[in-house]
């Protein structure tokens, strides 16, 4: 017998009043049966949707009716009391609004992370095919696979509903009639990571991937060679209002290309972000590189499959393939997996495989910010636990009033509690403005956004509801309590009892809080202590002056070295050098050398390795202090001679290093020849140490580091693209100057810093309203004392010292538990750096000075208020 | 005294006429059978709640069939004071169509 579902008909009894409950979910039903059985059931679950949704703004009125005289009492009567206590409320409120904005923002940050490729409708059953190849060569692992992959999976593999393959084009010179496409300064700004502006796909792209077309057959638009897709606002930009379908785009020095088709921009939040698609035929074009299934290629490929398709059988069926081209033992060296597109963005995984696309998302910090995030907002919430309690004897006779004239419990709380869901409410509103605030300041710095809208983030809209109400009750309902079980026979006498569990739990809370902050700010001091160290030292290089020219992969060893010596011959340039990284860029990689053959473990060092010529010295101005250079005359320096810094010769352990071998884990030995003075290649990452190894393995340099001559540094530059143009016709000329690299490598330290200090104001801020609260306390309830000791001739510094004297206590106990905590916390965060400022004692000293300032502060301004009042007033009798 | 609509009339007729039987879907059908119109549940269960509140009808929780996933019906009456705003109607539509008439 057809029934309506279970859960509508609780839908149904929650919506109707009370007198309804029993009868119409039954005549409800009944209609429902009637119309299932004479017509269909699906009309019948239509009508019976529509009923309950018609019932809906009734429900509401009647509950806004019944609940009317208490939430218009409880708006009036927070108004009120705001307006009364401007300073506590002020105080209260300016802390959650603090709070709150730091909360906003972490949930903000963390839910832009977590949407990661949430706008592709069919998310769920995207996956991309990883492959790994086991060959007598090694292994290769690789996001990338072959390219006739996708197409023969698509034809073969019955699961399969559609086979995406695309590469991106990040070489590809796109342009206009003669304008450069991507402008200069773009090319130039360092740090562009996101994927390049243009991908060369196959017409499934669009069918795996929802990139809505808003002029274009999505079937056709990528069918044809030389056809390209642009983004409306890549079409905006760069053809204006004129219509860019059917415009030529020249890609390369000379293929022609179409417009075919718009695309509405691809949101940011997507590994697949680009302005420009160029169809997958054009590729033969532009890399005529015949398809092979010998290797896994470089193509990416991204399936989806049918709803019923499970992802292992497919991985499974790729073997098939496999074998269907290769021989047996050829196809047993490849394996392949599915890996979820919602997967890919967290994926930490992602480094060790090849190819992986950008960006990507960091788990670890998303937690670091996620507990700062917490922290402060625990922070804002005890505060307001303090600030209410105390305040609670304020409002002692109001409840006392209350409850004589028939309040119950479960009213005063509800009140109390809307009181708190109303500060709530404001506090959002003042924080919502900060974060928009603070969101419009800060995008335009980024690479790319990573704050969450509220528009199109129900992730976000859900976060920030779910964090006001929890704060809302985890903040609210304890004073509430409080107030609500006052006894009202005890506060009508006016005997107000302070008991001292309560004062024990204040104080608690102000320590808490000075913990917390002090903390904060010391491990922010030593930060800032560090960066400006890290700025004082001296490089131990010269950076001055190096235009470092990046040559990339794809050319030869003979390339570069043909590059450099043409450089060489003209009076362009001092001394030009080899280097696969120079020193002062990010990322100098590194390696793990053995004092043993055997290669155990307690005999390794761990170290920088720059592979370089033997310019490198001259250019850089490294000092020897021992030994010699290794030279390019001699035949057996090559792959075989190193240069090791101090530290290095610290590290090894032994006085005469020279004549040393250390070994490699494959197998190679190298052979110290010299001690060259320490100087600081990059300032943190990874590993502690500052060892530095110099190799002569010219052949695996391919960024130039040219010296200029000082003063004609525009010709210089003028004469080396002149160079360029000659040697590679077809790229563009780019440069970089090495000071600039170090600079904005500073500034990336500075970043962290900046946010630190911020929020190190702001946690002093809470501990100082905190104690602000606690003297408000004392100062109510030793009204008669300061009274008395007034009229007896005792001065408004003395009663301030009366008042403020409880919690020197409680700051010293502070200092006593957050500075080792700090200490601790701040020789973790030095670790990764490789020069380490020394961590100065004062430096604690002058934190806690300053926590003791804030609550010395913060205690005067309430104490003054109290030792200024008329004693008459406190105290006269009734 | 409260006036009567056309509807509420209409529908307290209906209850008259089902006797023990006049609970809400029973009073749709009769409803829309006489009117040979379709009448929709909403506009039968809102006028009965202003009826009941007028104390014109009185409901009483009744006998509950499978149907209804076992809950009870809740079958109207008319009020004596139903009774009266009725025959009051009743004497004033008359007088109306006896006038009309001649």
């Amino acid at each position: 017998m057809p029934r309506p579902p279970h859960i509508l008909e609780t839908w149904l009894r929650r919506l109707l009043p009370d007198r309804d409950k029993e009868s119409l979910p039954g005549d409800f039903a009944e209609m429902f049966h009637q119309i299932a059985t004479t017509r269909n059931r699906f009309k019948a679950l239509l009508w019976y949707l529509s009923h309950i949704f018609k019932l809906i703004p009734n429900h509401f009125i009647q509950q806004i009716n019944s609940q009317w005289a208490l939430f218009s009492h409880v708006v009036m009567a927070s108004i009120r009391i705001i307006s009364r206590q401007r300073l506590y409320m002020g105080i209260t409120i300016i802390g959650m609004v603090l709070g709150l904005a730091i909360g906003l923002t972490t949930i903000g940050y963390m839910s832009y992370e977590a949407s990661f490729e949430d706008h592709h409708e069919h998310k769920d059953r995207v996956y991309r095919i990883n492959g790994r190849q086991y060959s007598p060569d090694g292994e290769d692992y690789s996001s990338q696979v072959m390219a006739p992959l996708g197409p023969e999976m698509k034809a073969n593999i019955p699961g399969v509903e559609a086979a995406a393959i695309f590469r991106i084009l990040g070489e590809v010179d796109l342009r206009l009639g003669e304008k450069g496409f991507i402008p200069d300064e773009q090319r130039h700004s360092q740090g562009y990571v996101h994927n390049s502006n243009c991908f060369c796909a196959n017409t499934d792209f669009l069918n795996v991937f929802t990139l809505p077309l808003l002029v274009g057959d999505k079937q056709t638009v990528l069918e044809k060679p030389f056809s390209v897709l642009i983004t409306e606002s890549a079409a905006k930009e760069h053809f204006g209002d004129k219509d860019p379908m059917g415009q030529t785009v020249k890609l390369g020095p000379d293929l022609l290309c179409q417009i075919t088709g718009i695309l509405k921009d691809i949101p940011y939040n997507t590994q697949v972000h680009c302005n420009f698609i160029i169809s997958w035929p054009t590729m033969s074009r532009l890399d005529p590189v015949v398809p092979t299934w010998d290797r896994l290629g470089n193509v990416h490929v991204y399936v989806k499959l049918k709803e019923t398709a499970l992802p292992a059988n497919v991985a499974e069926s790729i073997s098939g393939i496999m074998e269907n081209h290769l021989s047996a033992a050829k196809a047993a060296q490849y394996q392949f997996e599915l890996q979820p597109l919602k997967s890919l963005y967290f994926d930490t995984f992602g480094s060790g495989r090849r190819g992986d696309l950008r960006p990507h998302g960091e788990k670890s910090m998303l937690w670091t910010l996620g507990i700062i995030g917490a922290a402060i907002l625990l922070l804002a919430m005890l505060n307001f636990i303090n600030l209410s309690t105390a305040r609670a004897t304020d409002r002692l006779k109001e409840v006392g009033l209350r409850k004589v004239i028939g309040a119950s419990k479960s009213q005063l709380l509800r009140q109390f509690l809307g009181e708190t869901l109303f500060i709530m409410i404001l506090a959002l509103l003042f924080s919502i403005i900060i974060y928009e605030g603070f969101k419009f300041w800060v995008t335009p710095q980024l690479e790319r956004p990573m704050f969450a809208d509220f528009y199109n983030n129900p992730r976000f809209v859900t976060g920030i509801l779910t964090m006001v109400l929890s704060v809302t009750l985890a903040a609210g309902f304890y004073p509430a309590w409080i107030m609500a079980h006052r006894q009202p026979a005890v506060i009508l006498q006016n005997r107000q009892s302070a008991r001292s569990s309560k004062s024990m739990l204040r104080k608690s809370l102000v320590i808490f809080q000075f913990v917390i902050a002090i903390a904060f700010v010391g491990t922010t001091a030593i930060q800032y202590n560090q960066f400006k160290y890290l700025t004082s030292v001296a490089l131990g290089f010269n950076s001055e002056n190096i235009l470092l020219l990046d040559l990339g992969e794809e050319h030869s060893a003979d390339d570069v070295q043909r590059m450099k010596s043409h450089l060489q011959t003209g009076d362009q340039a001092v001394s030009v050098t080899k280097v696969s990284t120079p020193p002062g860029r990010d990322g100098i990689p590194y390696c793990i050398l053995y004092k043993n053959a055997a290669c155990t473990e307690e005999e390794s060092i761990v170290s920088r390795v720059y592979d370089t010529d033997d310019d490198f010295f001259e250019t850089f101005d490294i000092q020897l202090v021992k030994g010699r250079f290794f030279s390019e005359q001699r035949q057996t320096d090559f792959g075989n001679a190193i240069l090791i810094n101090e530290s290095g010769v610290r590290a090894l352990g032994t006085d005469d290093p020279i004549g040393m071998q250390l070994h490699s884990e494959s197998g190679k030995s190298y052979h110290i020849v010299g001690v060259v003075k320490d100087f600081q290649g990059t300032t943190q990452y990874s590993f502690s140490s500052n060892i530095s190894i110099i190799a002569l393995r010219p052949e695996r340099a391919r960024t130039l580091a040219i010296q200029l001559p000082t003063g004609s540094t525009g010709e210089a530059i003028k004469a080396i693209k002149k160079t360029w143009d000659e040697q590679l016709p077809d790229e563009v000329f780019e440069y970089t100057f090495l000071e600039d690299e170090i600079k904005a490598m500073y500034d990336g330290l500075n970043e962290p810093t900046r946010i630190m200090v911020i929020l190190s104001i702001m946690t002093m801020f809470m501990a100082g309203s905190g104690i602000l609260g606690l003297v408000a306390f004392t100062a109510r309830q030793k009204t008669k004392e300061i009274g008395i000791r007034k009229v007896m001739g005792a001065s408004i510094g003395q009663i301030v010292y009366l008042l403020g004297r409880e919690f020197i206590p409680l700051v010293l106990i502070s200092m006593a538990i957050a500075i080792p905590l700090s200490y601790l916390g701040a020789q973790d965060m030095l670790n990764d750096y490789a020069v380490q400022a020394p961590i100065n004692p004062l430096l604690f000293l002058t934190v806690g000075l300053t926590a003791m300032l804030i609550a010395v502060l913060a205690a005067a301004i309430q104490g003054v208020r109290a030792a200024r009042a008329n004693p008459i007033k406190a105290i006269q009798c009734e | 005294m409260k006036s009567i609509t056309r509807k509420e009339e209409m529908i307290m007729l209906a209850i008259m006429a089902l006797g023990s039987d006049a609970y809400l879907i029973a009073i749709q059908q009769y409803l829309s059978e006489i009117t040979q119109k379709k009448v929709s549940l909403t506009s039968v269960h809102l006028p009965l709640s202003r009826l009941e509140d007028a104390m014109m009808i009185l409901g009483k929780l009744g006998g509950a069939t499978a149907v209804r996933g076992g809950r009870r019906k809740k079958i109207y009456s008319i009020t004596s004071q139903g009774e009266v705003a009725l025959e009051e109607l009743k004497r004033i539509s008359d007088a109306l169509w006896n006038g009309a008439a001649i």
